[in-house]
């Protein structure tokens, strides 16, 4: 019987992607947690290098990216932290 | 000492001989290398063989058999197979002529194919009994890999990708020296540089077994069109499609299996490299950037002609147009409405492909062509493309039978991962011997389009191209192994990427040893698919896990690691799960999505070809319509249908993409064709 990755996926928590000798990846990480603290909700970091798989099942393979549950909002790039907030409160419908 | 008996030998110079067995003796010690008093001991026995037969002839292909049994009754295999005859049946050569053969989707049942069929059997056993060690020949049979090219592996490479600065600047050999055909200096006109891109592709496809590109098409050439009216935009690109579609010339009576990259406008990436300019003059103050207008007008007026179909209302199936999706694009004025005019075509046709710049892991100037084959260029060729002449390819592919491997290790997941490597190391003996092969023929001046001087260098660098090992049947290895396919668990399809991330790691660490290009690709499998898993059928019996119709036969396995094509999964949990694979695939991938015979609004496309860029890590895909063309009243229409729904008339042809390309389906060997009926299509009205 086929199981719906995306319920299984489908978290309340950030999660930022990042990796070694990434410039923009510290500064997206430290967005992201100001957002995740803002909004109340859990904070994970995937080194896209250690963990390749689960950033490739999170269809991710470039850095900084930012994920809301199992939903990429951010790819390669650093938003401005109002972006990002309105971003994830879009994919959350809040 | 010469004896002769009173047999006549109808011999291959077509002359009637007496027999005379000293020949047999000469050749023997010529062709098998035996010493002397074995070959006239051996021709001594085949006279005593004919004799006893009381014929008045025999012919010069059956003593040559005879001698064949005479040297394995003396066990000298080795020296029988330098001996032996290559060829076919008369029965076979009679089906070919009459039927001809569904094997591959190209080619049309007529004259020039029928030569090509009966010549590829012949270099088929060729590579077999004479290029390949006994050990891989056999690995080929068995279904433990597949040699992909077999006809072609004793005479040229696979594909390639050209530059076609380089001949606008240069001029065009056709024939590579300029000694049997005339020679062609650099085109000083748009009609001239276009007709010279379309012979580039037809001259370079004798010397190649597979596709012919030509990267960012619109752009090298939009220095030609400068001061042109777009309806005369429109006539050269109406031109070059025609004679890409009709030069119906190629490997024995085919059109060029060519692609086309398509830019939008001139990208960043070489707005500032000094443009070829008519003439070939390159001036530095005069760069492509000064050419965003006929570039973009090009881009638009080959967009027209593919939408329009051809003079039946057709679509055209080459030059596959590839259209690159660049984060830039989406700053430029009539982005939006380019690329909705683009989903009408893939609407209408399904004809565009699209590689996808957006998913973050492909470079600026990566390149599509062939079935699927992408490209990321290395240091040397960013130097190649900064002077004018890149070029790459793919020397050979060769795949490895997944599922066969999860049959063989039962279970142990050491087992399987020891097999991936074995299999591995089978397909990179063979790309090397290929290797070697090639290196020899250029030598020998068998491969005169290749072999042209570019800055002191050969056209075809050996050591620049791709060797590339693909694999069939993720899906069903994941099946017989975990118990579970694919899409049906996130574990099976994590265990799926470790297999192929195994894979890459393998081709990364030769890379790393040799200095060379060792990629991993997703296997067109146009025949593959169907060959292996009936092998495994046959070999494992249920234990086999295959798609299709067991009853029958007719098996096919899933190509790469596509999700199974009846898998009831929603397009995005498709291509999410396949996506995640394409960064691992350095050396090609496609997704595909089928929409059957739907046709349904192009803005709407525009939006899911957006998302499917920026959402997922598909980097080659394309939407496949299903199409069914009535013969009688000349209509096309949406989906595979037996009867024409206009008319009536039972006189059609149907059409769909087998693989990375369109054909009709009627050329499609059987366990295509049940794939077809087993495709989920997505339903999009």
């Amino acid at each position: 019987m086929c199981e719906s990755f995306h319920q299984r996926m489908l978290e309340r928590k950030i999660i930022v992607f990042t990796m070694k000798n990434c410039p923009k990846c510290p500064a997206a990480k430290m967005l992201a947690g100001e957002v995740a603290d803002e909004l109340g909700l859990e904070l994970e970091e995937v080194d896209i290098e250690k963990n390749m798989i689960t950033a490739l099942q999170y269809n991710v393979a470039s850095t900084p990216s930012i994920a809301v549950g199992d939903e990429v909002i951010v790819r390669g790039d650093l938003p401005t932290k109002t972006e990002l907030r309105e971003m994830i409160k879009r994919v959350l419908g809040c | 000492m010469k004896l002769q008996t009173a047999v006549g030998i109808r011999t291959s110079r077509n002359t009637i001989e007496p027999f005379d067995r000293s020949r047999i003796e000469e050749s023997l010690v010529k062709e098998t290398g035996v010493d002397r008093r074995v070959a006239e001991d051996i021709a001594v026995d085949v006279e005593e063989t004919i004799k006893k037969l009381s014929l008045q002839f025999v012919s010069a292909p059956l003593v040559r058999e005879i001698v064949n049994v005479k040297l394995l009754e003396r066990g000298l295999e080795k020296e029988r197979v330098n001996y032996t005859r290559l060829g076919l049946p008369v029965y076979d050569a009679t089906v070919l002529i009459e039927r001809g053969s569904r094997e591959n989707a190209n080619l049309q049942h007529n004259p020039e194919t029928i030569h090509k069929l009966v010549a590829d059997r012949v270099l088929k056993e060729y590579a077999l009994l004479k290029c390949l060690p006994l050990r891989l020949a056999d690995a080929h049979m068995r279904g433990e890999i597949h040699i992909h090219d077999l006809e072609y592996f004793a005479t040229r490479p696979y594909c390639f990708q050209h530059d076609l600065r380089w001949f606008l600047k240069n001029g065009l050999k056709v024939d590579g020296t300029g000694e049997n055909t005339a020679v062609a200096g650099p085109a000083k006109n748009a009609e001239v540089a276009v007709l010279h891109a379309a012979k580039a592709l037809a001259a370079a496809q004798t010397n190649f077994a597979g596709g012919q590109g030509l990267d960012f098409f619109n752009v090298w050439l939009a220095p030609y069109l400068s001061g042109k009216s777009y309806q005369g935009i429109k006539q050269l690109a109406q031109m070059f499609i025609y004679e890409m579609s009709q030069m119906y010339v190629a490997r024995g009576g085919q059109t060029v299996f060519s692609d086309i990259d398509i830019e939008y406008g001139v990208p960043s990436v070489v707005a500032d490299l000094p443009a070829v300019l008519p003439g070939g003059i390159q001036k530095d103050s005069i760069t492509y950037a000064d050419f965003e207008d006929e570039a973009m007008a090009f881009a638009r007026a080959l967009t027209e002609v593919y939408l329009e179909g051809d003079y039946v209302g057709k679509p055209f199936f080459f030059p596959k147009p590839n259209y690159k999706l660049r984060r830039e694009n989406f700053k430029k004025e009539g982005f939006d409405e380019f690329m909705v005019l683009v989903h009408q075509c893939v609407v209408k046709y399904g004809t565009p492909y699209f590689l996808n710049l957006l998913a973050g892991y492909l470079p600026d100037n990566v390149f599509a062509q062939c079935c699927r084959l992408v490209l990321s260029p290395d240091a040397q060729d960013w130097e190649d493309f900064a002077k004018g002449c890149m070029r790459t390819g793919s020397l050979q592919v060769v795949t490895i039978n997944l599922p066969r491997i999860a049959y063989e290790a039962e279970g142990n997941d050491n087992r399987l991962f020891e097999l991936i490597r074995d299999r591995m190391h089978m397909a990179r003996e063979v790309i090397e011997i290929k290797a070697e092969i090639v290196r020899k023929r250029m030598e020998q001046g068998a491969l005169p389009f290749l072999t042209q001087d570019v800055d002191g260098e050969p056209y075809y660098r050996v050591d620049k191209v791709v060797r590339s090992i693909g694999f069939v049947g993720l899906n069903e290895m994941l099946k017989a192994h975990t118990g579970e396919e694919l899409h049906e668990s996130k574990s099976a399809w994590r265990f799926g990427l470790e297999v192929i991330r195994y894979m890459m790691d393998i081709a990364t660490e030769w890379s790393k040893d040799t200095g060379l290009r060792w990629v991993i690709t997703q296997t067109p499998a146009e025949s593959a698919a169907h060959r292996l898993a009936t092998l495994d059928v046959r070999e494992f019996g249920e234990k086999a896990v295959v798609q299709g119709d067991g009853s029958s036969g007719v098996v096919y396995y899933t190509n790469s690691s596509h999700c199974r094509v009846s898998a009831d999964i929603p397009l995005f949990e498709r291509l999410r799960i396949e996506g995640a694979f394409h960064p691992l695939c350095n050396g090609g991938m496609m997704a595909h999505v089928w929409m059957g015979e739907s046709s349904p609004n192009p803005e709407l496309m525009w939006e899911l070809t957006r998302k499917i860029a920026t959402k997922t890590l598909i980097g080659y895909w394309a939407y496949t319509k299903d199409m069914t063309y009535c013969r009688k009243c000349g209509k096309m229409e949406g989906g595979i249908k037996a009867t024409c729904s206009y008319c009536g008339s039972e006189d059609v042809e149907c059409y769909s993409r087998i693989t990375g390309y369109y054909q009709r389906v009627n050329g499609w060997n059987d366990g295509k064709r049940r794939e077809l009926m087993d495709r989920k299509r997505v339903s999009f009205s």
